[in-house]
């Protein structure tokens, strides 16, 4: 699915976050939003997903404006992948996935919303916990089956809050290329990420925020000493390392 | 070909793992019908558990079977479906407000239940004092403190619902409305308590112990009437439950309408409450801690979790009066007095035993 994001104006009590954003992201491919702090990154993520609402411009889904779609219908086509949740109360693994079927299901799930969670925990691994509460995992599996959930909800969207925060360097290898696998048979990803050096190495396109502004958008060239410094203040060099553009402070 | 076996364990062991909830249904259907007979056999007056059933199925003009008829088996279903509709309204609330402390008082539904009483007994004179081998006091106009309880729970709710409207249907606006409007209403009834005379404080505070023996057959009927369609709606939408319980964001980008779906569920569950209260007075803890002894016991799956409360509430409060009408007897405990003090150091133990989530 193509998202187009055309002049998007949001505000927080007159304070604009986003202003006049474009952005553009075809149908299989990652595109990697990237900025400092406050930069309006989870904004742009929380307008894409409708759970806010800008003041001005457009979002396009395959030239549709999201705002005309019904809840079920947009949930049906984005998936969000929260960087974290605050659930009061215990759920297992498996129903955890299940709700990402809430989409397609009437009142209750059927046997094919069931067999469907099943292969994605098969899929991703987790056969082994797939009964576990999820309180009790590991930060990594845990944001492993919010992908899951995502996965279960079957879009053509999907948008990752940090999907790498607070995960030790194999799980962040596992889930961007779980991300990239995705990619691969038509989902378009979007994702605020933190890490330059893993946006450089996943995305096919950026897109560099900062104080809710577009400052640099296009591959990986938009991570240079320059544009960098700009924004974040701070004096890198990049090494060109098998194939690899590997940004270093100095 | 092996990757199908492994989808299959998992969906079989998921399969294994719901049929908890089934079990666990079965067998508290199972004690409450069990219950409910010990229930009609237990009293000043005993009918051998052996005769019970009998009696039941024949109605005829035998003491035993007036008794039965006329007193025990309202008083048995009643508390079975009294607790039934507060448990089922405490598990609502806890999803809802995705607060473990949810309870149908949290949102001060028993103050204003009570000040409507304190009203309809001392500004509406609804109340005096009267003798009886069960009751120290008898309410000389039930219905209309019936009705006036009902009334100001009714006025909570709405007043709860549209502050959330104004301010969003957030769990920590409707808590802190609740507990305000709860404070409001209790200091009400303290100012109404001070110009009493004594015969009308009697009463207040007798309605307040709630208790079962207040519920005649018509009685039951209304109860009935809401909480059983009240318990159809709960089960009917547990799974927008199940789905909001990981936070208002995820819910709505799985399509729900949160806001919609919050407002509705509590004033649904307040209407059960205010029901059930305004008839038999205000039963404490069972909300608030029969949806935890059913987590503790079966998980937090919502679809599995709220209609094994409902049973399971109804169980409690049965088991609950038959204890009341049978601990000090010829005494009649009221059973609100009782749940509370099996719900507090019920709660304390689940709190020292590893709630694991809260």
């Amino acid at each position: 699915m193509n998202i187009i994001v055309n002049g998007l104006i949001f505000s927080y009590n007159s304070t604009p976050v986003l202003n006049k954003v474009h952005l553009e992201a075809k149908s299989g491919e990652i595109l990697s939003i990237v900025g400092p702090n406050g930069s309006g990154k989870s904004t742009m993520l929380k307008c894409l997903n409708r759970l806010l609402r800008p003041s001005e411009g457009s979002i396009l889904c395959d030239g549709k404006n999201i705002h005309d779609f019904n809840a079920n219908t947009l949930a049906k086509n984005i998936g969000l992948v929260p960087q974290s949740e605050g659930r009061p109360f215990p759920s297992t693994v498996f129903e955890t996935i299940l709700a990402g079927r809430k989409p397609h299901m009437k009142w209750r799930p059927s046997q094919q919303d069931k067999e469907k969670v099943a292969s994605v925990i098969n899929d991703l691994g987790l056969s082994s916990i797939a009964l576990r509460d999820i309180h009790k995992l590991s930060g990594g599996q845990r944001q492993k089956v919010y992908i899951g959930r995502a996965l279960a909800q079957e879009p053509q969207v999907l948008l990752l809050d940090e999907p790498t925060t607070s995960l030790d360097l194999k799980h962040q290898i596992e889930v961007l290329e779980m991300i990239r696998r995705l990619t691969s048979i038509g989902v378009t990803s979007i994702m605020a990420i933190h890490d330059l050096n893993l946006a450089a190495t996943y995305s096919d396109k950026i897109v560099m925020l900062n104080k809710g502004k577009v400052v640099a958008a296009g591959g990986v060239e938009v991570l240079n000493p320059q544009t960098i410094n700009e924004v974040y203040g701070v004096d890198v060099e990049i090494i060109k390392s098998r194939k690899r553009h590997i940004i270093v402070p100095i | 070909m092996k990757e199908l076996s492994k989808k299959e364990d998992i969906l079989s062991l998921y399969e294994k793992h719901t049929n908890r909830h089934t079990s666990f249904i079965f067998i508290v259907l199972a004690l409450s019908a069990f219950f409910v007979l010990v229930g009609v056999s237990l009293g000043s007056s005993h009918i051998p558990l052996s005769k019970v059933a009998d009696v039941i199925i024949h109605k005829s003009s035998e003491t035993a079977s007036l008794i039965v008829w006329n007193i025990r088996l309202p008083r048995v279903l009643g508390a079975f479906i009294c607790g039934c509709g507060i448990a089922v309204s405490g598990a609502a609330m806890q999803s809802l407000l995705r607060n473990p402390l949810g309870s149908p008082y949290t949102l001060g539904l028993s103050s204003a239940a009570a000040f409507g009483a304190a009203f309809a007994i001392i500004v509406l004179n609804a109340g005096s004092l009267q003798s009886s081998s069960s009751d120290a006091v008898i309410i000389n106009n039930p219905y209309i403190v019936t009705l006036c309880s009902f009334a100001f729970c009714c006025v909570a709710t709405f007043v709860i619902i549209l502050l959330a409207r104004i301010k969003g249907a957030t769990p920590e606006t409707m808590i802190l409305a609740g507990i305000a409007l709860g404070s409001l209403f209790s200091a009400a009834s303290s100012a109404l308590q001070y110009f009493a005379d004594e015969v009308e404080l009697a009463s207040v505070v007798f309605w307040t112990f709630g208790d079962i023996g207040r519920i005649s057959w018509s009685r039951l009927g209304i109860i009935a009437a809401v909480v059983i369609p009240v318990c159809i709606y709960f089960i009917y939408n547990s799974w927008n439950y199940q789905v909001m319980d990981a936070g208002d964001e995820t819910a709505k980008s799985l399509g729900i309408n949160v806001e919609r779906c919050r407002m509705e569920g509590m004033l649904v569950a307040s209407l059960a409450v205010a029901t059930v209260v305004s008839f038999v007075g205000i039963i404490g803890f069972i909300g608030l801690v029969v949806p935890h002894l059913v987590r503790r016991i079966n998980g937090g799956y919502e679809p599995g979790l709220i209609p094994s409360t409902i049973l399971f509430g109804g169980l409690f409060l049965l088991i609950s009066d038959i204890v009341a009408r049978n601990i000090i007897s010829p005494t009649v405990l009221p059973v609100g007095v009782l749940t509370s003090f099996l719900g507090a150091p019920l709660f304390i133990y689940l709190l020292l035993k590893g709630r694991g989530y809260w």
